[in-house]
């Protein structure tokens, strides 16, 4: 059995430290029991520190590096004519997806008949699809997005396009406070079994460079990034 | 070349007359140390990051049959299942054995460099399965059937014009035989199109994984593209493929370490992707894998432990070692002829085929410290470089001349005033040789050199006697006080 063979193997060779190559007592467990269960942050460098308006300025210059677009908007209400916009700029199809059952589709689209809204799971080919995140974090621009019933991780990977609203009050400054909205977010104070089958960090739209050492948008997930961020 | 470390010398020689390989390694050895650098200014912390990184993995895996099982018991509590693999054997036993229960046909692969390590892709083709690797460097070298020559730029030693070839003939049958365009960003495009399709019909997905969090079983992804997250959500099936000291105990010990792995490998703060996989869909969601597997690969790595070289299982694959290494910038990565290159390959290698089979390598240093000294993980690999060729030595696997060469100048190091003497002799003797072009053309046991380049001639006089000199004088200047 593999599994004996390698803990054993381990084992051995940790005993040249331990002096025993004996698995762990309980006593000697409860300390690594521990840390995971304080999960404690370590050292977080100022440029995490971020916040407020500084976090949320830093959030805008960090998606510019990025090659994200952004605009801000006032109330979720101004998000029907963002993304009218956007795609019209971008001479997109006059197309979007929201995740099944998500509650974007109420966002009062009537006023942009020419749009179509349709909920439920990517095409292949799937134009634009717009979702709302879990936190974002200053430091490196990043957009937390965990998957569940309304937000399959399909939809922020097949569009060509993928719109992101952001909240100012959800900008933090470093993945680190991301991990603690959440935790919050989550029942079971975050621990396994409240994970969700995925959380996405993204930074950018998608890129390569794997041809010819120069760098372009949109190898396979989206070509481009578009953020929409909501004044609180 | 060859596929076999001991061909490293005549490897090093089609390297250098390769002139794409060389273009390549001039933009390794330019590029990626300019970008990291870039990355890293802006971080006034990098040194105390590199640091609590160390930290995270030393604790880790001094604890590491813990973690493993606690890794282990969070997978299965999210409905996933963890498979043990002491060999590369059983590790292609276990892959092989849920493709076949699932009656897969093709498998999609997100970058791996450990199912490069167990040759998986030889594998499943033998078992009539045919894996389609997406990421875009990793799908180029597939299509020529070449592996990777660098860990995270697999196919840096492949030109524009060469991709464009590859892409004519194998997207012939999908996109027609009519001209198409053959500038990079187009060359992107039509990969894209092509992979997209086997993104959706795949029957099996299998990815590698940066971390493996202890915490809450997670497997971790760090991408660009986002071909990893296609891989690992599309198909019914996704299996992690990740070697045992991937472990992390916390999502914030991922987070630290997130902090130095971009930076050190491609310049960036945080690479594209980042994905965190616990366990298969849930009962709830819209899409997603329904089984969840991981690999967990040991393959020698638990020899490591409790020797000098556990230090090596800290590293993250980023690839700043070899970015840097003046040997690595020079022959490229198939010279080593080994899955892993560079000075982490160095290290690595012999341990997986045996000292006996891959001496060469540890030989192949210049004992600069580069590498070492841009290690986010500050592995010393001059030092472990150093103890494999001990061992190498212990095992009489240099030629004799070599060892003839290195017993001789040991017995003549251990007498310093023999030692001293000779070599003012020499300094003098070649001072006078070099003559008053002060450049020395032809010099006995010498010609690897002085056949492409002349040597300065010492100025006369050995560092010991000028050592002795300054000490006198400074100690004159002393007493004049």
């Amino acid at each position: 059995m593999s599994k004996q063979t390698i803990l054993a193997n381990v084992r051995s060779g940790l005993a040249k430290r331990r002096g025993s190559d004996r698995p762990l007592t309980a006593q000697e467990c409860a300390p690594l029991q521990a840390r995971l269960e304080d999960h404690v942050a370590n050292l977080i460098p100022e440029i995490g520190k971020a916040e407020q308006s500084a976090a949320i300025d830093k959030f805008l210059e960090k998606l510019d590096v990025l090659k994200a677009t952004t605009e801000r908007l006032d109330s979720e209400a101004d998000v029907p004519a963002a993304v009218t916009r956007f795609l019209k700029d971008n001479n997109q199809p006059n197309s979007v997806l929201v995740g099944p059952g998500n509650r974007l589709k109420d966002l009062g689209w009537d006023n942009h008949p020419l749009l179509e809204v349709r909920e439920g799971l990517p095409e292949t080919r799937e134009p634009t699809s717009i979702t709302h995140v879990l936190s974002a974090i200053a430091e490196t621009g990043t957009l937390m997005i965990a998957s569940g019933e309304t937000v399959p991780p399909s939809i922020l990977f097949l569009p060509e396009n993928h719109i992101a609203i952001v909240h100012e009050s959800q900008i933090v400054g470093n993945l680190e406070a991301a991990w603690e909205v959440f935790r919050e977010a989550q029942t079971d104070n975050g621990h396994a079994g409240a994970m969700p089958r995925s959380v996405n960090l993204i930074s950018g739209p998608s890129r390569t460079g794997d041809i010819g050492a120069t760098m372009f948008m949109g190898a396979h997930g989206p070509k481009r990034l578009h953020v929409l961020v909501i004044r609180d | 070349m060859q596929e076999n470390p001991l061909e490293f010398r005549k490897n090093s020689v089609e390297a250098l007359a390769d002139e794409n390989m060389q273009a390549a390694v001039g933009f390794v050895a330019f590029g990626f140390p300019l970008m990291r650098k870039m990355a890293i200014d802006i971080v006034p912390e990098f040194e105390d990051l590199r640091e609590a990184g160390k930290a995270i993995k030393d604790h880790t895996l001094d604890h590491l049959d813990f973690y493993l099982e606690a890794f282990e018991e969070k997978v299965i509590a999210s409905g996933g299942q963890v498979h043990w693999a002491a060999t590369p054997e059983d590790a292609r036993q276990a892959i092989l054995e849920i493709c076949q229960r699932r009656g897969a046909k093709t498998v999609t692969k997100g970058k791996s460099m450990v199912t490069e390590e167990i040759e998986l892709n030889e594998f499943l083709e033998d078992n009539d399965l045919v894996p389609v690797e997406t990421d875009l460097g990793e799908y180029i070298i597939q299509l020529d059937g070449q592996k990777p020559s660098h860990i995270i730029a697999p196919a840096l030693h492949k030109t524009v014009p060469e991709v464009a070839s590859l892409f004519k003939k194998h997207h012939a049958e999908a996109l027609g035989s009519e001209p198409r365009p053959d500038d990079p960003e187009s060359l992107v495009g039509e990969a894209r199109t092509i992979l997209r399709d086997s993104f959706v019909s795949a029957d099996v997905g299998i990815t590698g994984a940066n971390f493996l969090i202890a915490e809450t079983g997670s497997t971790v992804i760090v991408t660009n593209e986002g071909n990893g997250d296609l891989t690992q959500n599309q198909p019914p099936v996704h299996i992690v493929m990740a070697s045992i000291e991937k472990v992390v105990p916390t999502l914030e010990d991922a987070a630290t370490i997130l902090r130095i792995l971009a930076r050190s490998a491609t310049g960036q703060e945080m690479s594209v992707y980042t994905t965190f996989s616990t366990g298969p869909k849930r009962a709830t969601d819209a899409d997603g894998p329904e089984e969840f597997h991981v690999i967990l690969l040991d393959n020698g790595r638990s020899r490591f432990l409790g020797t000098e070289f556990q230090e090596m299982l800290r590293c993250i694959k980023c690839g700043a070692c070899m970015n840097h290494c003046p040997v690595y910038t020079k022959v490229g990565g198939y010279t080593y002829g080994s899955t892993y290159m560079g000075p982490m390959g160095s290290v690595i290698t012999p341990n997986l085929m045996g000292i006996e089979k891959a001496w060469t390598l540890p030989m192949a240093s210049t004992f600069c410290g580069q590498c070492a000294s841009v290690c986010p993980m500050k592995i010393p690999l001059p030092d472990l470089l150093r103890k494999w060729r001990e061992t190498a030595f212990e095992k009489n696997l240099p030629s004799a001349t070599e060892r003839y060469g290195l017993g001789l100048w040991v017995r003549y190091v251990r007498h310093p005033k023999v030692y001293q003497l000779l070599t003012k002799i020499a300094a003098r003797f070649l001072a006078h040789w070099a003559g008053s072009r002060r450049l020395i053309s032809w010099l006995p046991l010498a010609s690897a050199w002085t056949d492409f380049r002349d040597m300065p001639a010492p100025q006369g006089d050995s560092f010991m006697s000028l050592y002795k000199q300054q000490q006198a004088e400074q100690k004159r200047a002393g007493v004049d006080k």
